[in-house]
């Protein structure tokens, strides 16, 4: 095969295109197979009797979550465990947290707001009340709209 | 909270990134770091990494979160600037004659660490993003692939510049490389962000016919009238305010274009100056206005925001460490390998495909960029922000070291210097290093005298050399066309009295982060017999053997001797005061020839201790002088004098007064030794009013002091 170009361009060309092949099958086995822990980032407010007070707020990257007590108590630090599917003829799903000598679990439905926590923590220390809690997102434009918007650098 | 307590929030928020910015980057410049990571630490040391850690309390009164907004406008018109800046710097006449190498490794280098950085996200998304919109798997990967491809073209140019390797072929194709890295990271950038914020086929069709149509506007209508401006500004030789006022709009208003289309406003300044015209006195002029402003005042304030997002503390669990470690391994793997590989594809050694695969892997400010652009997207957490930060701060700090281990100065420059002595003899090599224009005249008359005259011409070589520091240039851009080279303004007064003299010299200039280092570093490689200093009055202090003078006589293996110009013009009596130590001997050769070339007479002056004159030290010195002056070709009268006087300082300073020109050693009896800081008084330096060339002979690779003590054979020792 000769089209007037030498080994180093077929080369690159071969190059490129494993490239775009390589990236597309990235793209396309994490599309199918992945998926990333629940968003939980944001203020969480008392939604029932039990969990009437006050809220706390969670700074979530991925599986690893800081809850810190509207209260101003010491934030802990605690990571996803465990997240079941919603069963069987339910849409609730539970989420299992531990870390800092606290176990926290979460349940809720996968699609809804409110989330029932219960919070067990070491001794003498006290955290939120468990209970039901509703989700207020921390950032209203995260995520960002989904036509481009007409705004500073950022 | 209340407008005008904003404002002195403001006030002294800026203040505050303003000294610790430049402070950490002078003291990242002493351990030969860019001065870039010295200020990107400051930025991180200001957020609640370290300031918030260790002082909560004032540290919400400084930086209290609504103030943080402010902080936010005024660091994005700073990068909006600075992409602009980024973009006059890229000039495609940098890929000509470049062949296909810089374009394969260029292209190989984005590639490796796309594919990568892709790659990982199979790993780290499950573990570190959240089931938002914005952090849809797509987004992430893409993202976290044009995060590890970016190359910090301006951080890059620094280095090169500062180990001046931008004129060998490696940091050619290197600096060439990382200019078509950044130009095409921005466009992938561009897309990328395109795909995070749209959703759908339509609205991403819609986005990237806008970017096609604005393209074409910016090089079929903007080009064209920029180039007018040009005119404007060729007619008048002056950038008017006006004029600038006209360019600034512009770059805002592609901004605001890039911006409105949904592919970041930062796209559009980068393009704008992208097109403008290059290597021009207006683009030049141009780039001097804002550079300043934009590198001093507001890129800090971006490293400060930067840093006021930046929770390192959130890293707070071996497995986000670990994470850490991956990103970081993963970045330079795919950005080192790619390189290397390709670049040895192309030919190159291994050695120099290291050396291009290390100096890619630069990433600098321009991943900070990348990040904040992410982060506020939404598409990256705030501990994989902090990550990414970690990762572009080791990678850049990584830079400098690793390239010295990869590729040492030894090997860039021991070639050339071997070729050099191989092919002369090895003549009298006089060093002069200039640093204001003033300076080069008498230090040319003095290299005259000290050097061999015609017809033994052969036998000596002159070199003047100017190094520019480091701290004048625009840290974060070098124009690489403009910056090292033979000839420097600073020199002409030197060459052309050279010139009139009839004396060959050779000019020498180039960019320099520590003067001094350089000079000795320099002596060493020219194999300077001798360093002939100008003298400055420091800004603080008295003292002619502080500071730089110090520093290049402790750090050279040459002979130095500093000239201190006091109206002089003709060498016809000559004093050298003699106690017989290694530096008053080095004065007396110095001053032989000196006497020899300009037909002055020499006056040796001893002095002692009263009652000591017939003393049997007096008469070994008298024959050390006689040694020196013994060569029967060359034929030298000297008068040695004998005073008795307990201060040999009193005694010099009260008989210079009949002298056009004192040569005098750095023996400590004549308290003339050189200190860092000096501090201490010079008294014959400061008090006689004739010129001086004070000399110092090198120790010798072991440490010299006591030596030069033990060789004072005079009754002062």
């Amino acid at each position: 095969m000769h089209l007037g170009m030498n080994r180093t361009s077929l080369v690159y060309l071969v190059v490129c295109a494993m490239f775009a092949l390589g990236i597309w099958a990235i793209l396309a086995v994490g599309t199918a197979f992945l998926t990333a822990p629940r968003d939980l980032a944001g203020r969480w407010g008392p939604a029932d009797a039990a969990a009437s007070g006050e809220g706390f707020s969670i700074s979530q990257s991925g599986r690893f979550v800081r809850i810190s007590p509207d209260s101003g108590g010491q934030h802990f630090d605690v990571v996803l465990t465990q997240s079941s599917r919603p069963a069987e003829g339910t849409a609730d799903q539970v989420l299992e947290f531990d870390g800092d000598g606290w176990h926290v679990e979460g349940i809720g439905s996968a699609a809804g707001d409110a989330v029932k926590f219960t919070f067990r923590g070491p001794a003498g220390i006290q955290g939120p009340r468990s209970g039901t809690y509703r989700h207020e997102r921390m950032n209203p434009t995260n995520p960002p709209p989904a036509t481009p918007v007409a705004q500073g650098a950022h | 909270m209340a407008a005008s307590r904003f404002i002195l929030l403001l006030v002294v928020q800026t203040g505050l990134i303003l000294a610790l910015s430049r402070t950490m980057g002078f003291l990242f410049i002493r351990l030969r770091q860019p001065q870039v990571m010295g200020e990107m630490i400051a930025g991180i040391m200001l957020g609640p990494s370290l300031f918030g850690l260790l002082m909560p309390g004032m540290f919400k009164e400084v930086f209290p979160a609504d103030s943080i907004q402010y902080l936010n406008a005024l660091s994005q018109i700073g990068v909006i600037f600075f992409l602009f800046l980024v973009g006059l710097e890229l000039d495609p006449k940098m890929l000509r004659h470049r062949g296909q190498a810089a374009v394969i490794i260029s292209h190989a280098s984005i590639l490796t660490p796309f594919f990568i950085g892709a790659l990982l996200a199979l790993f780290l998304y499950p573990n570190l993003f959240n089931a938002t919109p914005a952090m849809r798997f797509t987004s992430v990967a893409l993202f976290l692939g044009a995060a590890m491809s970016i190359t910090a073209f301006p951080v890059l140019a620094r280095i090169l510049t500062e180990r001046n390797l931008h004129k060998t072929p490696i940091g050619a194709i290197a600096i060439t490389c990382a200019a078509v890295d950044d130009a095409t990271a921005w466009c992938m950038l561009a897309f990328v962000i395109a795909v995070a914020r749209v959703a759908g086929v339509g609205p991403g069709l819609m986005t990237a016919g806008k970017s096609i149509v604005y393209i074409a506007t910016m090089f079929f209508v903007v080009r064209p009238f920029l180039k007018r401006l040009e005119l404007v500004f060729e007619r008048s030789n002056h950038l008017s305010q006006n004029l600038l006022a006209i360019i600034l709009v512009l770059v805002l208003a592609s901004s605001i274009a890039t911006e409105l289309i949904g592919i970041h406003a930062l796209f559009g300044a980068f393009l704008m100056g992208a097109i403008m015209p290059k290597g021009t006195a207006f683009v030049r002029t141009l780039s001097n206005k804002l550079e300043d402003y934009t590198v001093v005042l507001l890129l800090p304030i971006f490293f400060a925001y930067t840093g006021l997002r930046t929770q390192i503390g959130l890293l707070n669990h071996a497995s986000l460490w670990m994470y850490t470690g991956l990103i970081i391994l993963a970045a330079s793997v795919g950005k080192f390998g790619g390189s290397a590989v390709a670049a040895r594809f192309c030919g190159l050694s291994w050695r120099e495909a290291g050396a291009i695969g290390v100096l890619m892997n630069t990433r600098g400010l321009m991943e900070l960029v990348i990040l904040n652009i992410g982060r506020d997207l939404g598409v990256i957490t705030d501990a994989v922000f902090a990550m990414m930060v970690i990762m572009a701060i080791v990678t850049t700090a990584l830079t400098t070291p690793i390239l010295h281990l990869v590729y040492p100065k030894a090997k860039a420059e021991g070639k050339e210097a071997a070729a050099r002595e191989l092919a002369e003899r090895r003549p009298f090599t006089v060093l002069i290093p200039v640093s204001l224009p003033a300076s080069g005249p008498p230090l040319a008359k003095m290299a005259s005298l000290l050097a061999p005259p015609p017809p033994l011409d052969a036998g000596r070589r002159i070199i003047a050399l100017h190094l520019q520091r480091l701290a004048d240039h625009d840290p974060y851009s070098v124009r690489m066309s403009e910056a090292p080279n033979q000839r420097s303004e600073t020199l002409e007064p030197l060459l052309d009295t050279a010139r009139a003299l009839d004396i060959v010299v050779e000019p020498i200039a180039f960019v320099s982060r520590d003067v001094p280092s350089d000079i000795a570093r320099f002596a060493r490689l020219r194999a300077a017999d001798l360093i002939l200093m100008g003298f400055h009055k420091p800004v603080f202090g008295q003292a002619i053997l502080g500071g730089t003078v110090h520093r290049v006589m402790t750090a050279s293996d040459s002979d130095v001797a500093v000239f201190v110009d006091r109206d002089f013009e003709l060498a016809r009596n000559i004093l050298v005061p003699f106690l017989g130590g290694k530096h008053d001997r080095m004065a007396l050769d110095l001053a032989g020839r000196v006497a020899r070339n300009g037909n002055a007479s020499l006056t040796v002056l001893h002095v002692v201790p009263p009652h000591r004159s017939e003393s049997d030290a007096v008469l070994n010195v008298r024959a050390a002088v006689d040694r020196t002056f013994a060569d029967p070709t060359q034929p030298m009268p000297v008068n040695f004098q004998v005073i008795e006087d307990s201060s040999p300082v009193d005694a010099v300073i009260q008989t210079a007064r009949e002298y056009d020109l004192v040569v005098i050693g750095v023996e400590e009896q004549w308290g003339m030794q050189s200190h860092l800081f000096g501090f201490r008084p010079e008294r014959i330096a400061q008090q006689t009013t004739t010129s001086l060339l004070i000399v110092r002979k090198y120790a010798g690779p072991a440490p010299g002091g006591s030596q030069v003590h033990a060789e004072v054979v005079a009754g002062h020792g």
